[in-house]
């Protein structure tokens, strides 16, 4: 019903830019829209203005007047092949962000998987020096024993037992268990450092998933993994119901 | 008829005797407004100064105002002067002149919002042909911030505007503005 005169279109357009509240990408709808709209949205003065806002480093002087110009459109295009170029950095520097993360995350890993390996190694390391020691501590035992009057046949056991033993007992004892508080104390250093790293490794990964997020794409694929983590929870749940026998654990639950 | 509901506002604003002048709008609307904010329509105020007239009870006609934009338009234009004045007494006083800031902006959004996008279409229409700079300024910033961040359908239906494009000509022009519209980027 009511049509606004170029005048107060221009007007609109001005304080639109002026006051930040426009943006190329508002310019460009409002230029889509009709013939007139093309024609006033188009102009020189507009855009020369968006660029002085939007890419200030070209040492550009602010358009002073608010005259329309020419209709060569030089500005926009210039802001287009601008903003185009400015785009790509963003999209190069965004690619380098994430690959850096990425490599991040794979050097957490690695790291992991080395201390686990120790933590392992220096279990097993535990284990067989616990063993050794408990066998020690029987013979040292059965020589104590031996010294006071026992029946015939367990002293005969009692000798075998210290005659079996090559090395020198108690020597063995305290090395072992001087080896036996190391592994200890190691096996805790590891503990901490693996927990540490894991650490590491969980902020890395959420600072990738910050870095890659994007709005648009995380919608659909949200939808998607709701669904991927609800079908791993039914999973999990049917599995957990046969309670009975837990073989893994090698208990039995009553 | 004179529309009772704006008269009475307009003079329990302006409790001392000022000089009214009486307007009359295209559609039949009578209208009494004190001078302060009468004056603030720069044709009228033109209309007056340069022609040296006595401010009389002479009625003036508005030929391309009607009731409805005008009692709109008496409303701002009163509570702009109230806020000026507010502001000016105000002045050195930081809190209040915040809390006169704040107030006004509350008036404003609260004005602007019971807006229909016609009824902001006329009233920047009449507020223009009236000449008042500021409350001009105002509903344009307003037209501004509801069609920013929109698509083009939203806006051609804002402004009752026809595409008058032919396709060919349609496809060019998406092709040319197709750089501001992908969306890779992270802003």
């Amino acid at each position: 019903m009511s049509i606004l005169p170029d005048e107060l279109w221009r007007r609109v357009l001005e304080l639109g830019i002026r006051s930040r509240c426009f943006t190329y990408k508002d310019l460009c709808c409002i230029s889509i829209s009709c013939r007139r709209l093309r024609r006033i949205s188009d102009e020189d003065w507009l855009w020369s203005r968006l660029l002085f806002f939007d890419f200030p480093s070209d040492n550009r002087d602010p358009p002073s007047s608010s005259f329309p110009s020419s209709s060569l459109n030089r500005s926009k295009s210039l802001y287009k092949s601008r903003y185009e170029r400015d785009r790509e950095r963003k999209f190069a520097a965004h690619k380098r962000a994430v690959l850096r993360k990425e490599s991040q995350i794979a050097e957490h890993s690695r790291k992991l998987r080395g201390l686990e390996t120790r933590l392992a190694e220096e279990t097993d390391n535990m284990r067989a020096t616990i063993s050794e020691l408990s066998n020690l501590r029987k013979v040292r035992e059965a020589s104590v024993a031996l010294k006071v009057w026992q029946p015939e046949v367990i002293r005969g056991r009692q000798k075998q037992i210290v005659e079996q033993c090559v090395v020198p007992v108690e020597s063995r004892i305290h090395a072992l268990e001087m080896e036996l508080k190391l592994c200890k104390q190691q096996i805790l250093g590891f503990e901490k450092a693996l927990k540490d790293e894991k650490q590491r490794l969980n902020i890395a990964k959420e600072e990738l998933l910050a870095v890659k997020y994007h709005p648009l794409r995380d919608y659909t694929s949200l939808s998607a993994g709701d669904h991927e983590s609800s079908k791993k929870k039914r999973k999990q749940r049917t599995e957990k119901i046969p309670l009975g026998q837990d073989s893994s654990s090698g208990s039995l639950f009553i | 008829m004179a529309d009772d509901g704006v008269n009475t506002k307009v003079e329990a604003v302006s409790k001392a005797t000022t000089e009214t002048i009486e307007l009359r709008t295209e559609d039949g609307g009578v209208f009494d407004v004190d001078k302060p904010v009468a004056m603030e329509f720069l044709i009228l105020k033109s209309f007056y100064e340069d022609e040296g007239r006595v401010f009389d009870k002479t009625s003036i006609r508005l030929p391309n105002v009607k009731q409805l934009e005008l009692s709109k338009v008496i409303e701002y234009c009163t509570r702009a002067l109230e806020f000026g004045a507010k502001s000016a007494a105000a002045a050195g006083d930081k809190d209040a002149e915040r809390m006169v800031r704040q107030e006004r902006e509350g008036f404003e959004a609260e004005f602007v919002d019971e807006l229909s996008n016609e009824m902001l279409k006329e009233l920047i229409l009449a507020v223009n042909f009236l000449d008042i700079k500021e409350m001009l300024d105002f509903l344009i910033r307003s037209v501004a911030n509801r069609i920013r961040n929109r698509s083009v359908a939203y806006v051609r239906q804002f402004f009752d505007i026809e595409n008058d494009f032919t396709p060919q000509e349609e496809d060019q022009i998406h092709q040319e503005n197709a750089w501001a519209f992908e969306g890779v980027d992270a802003d």
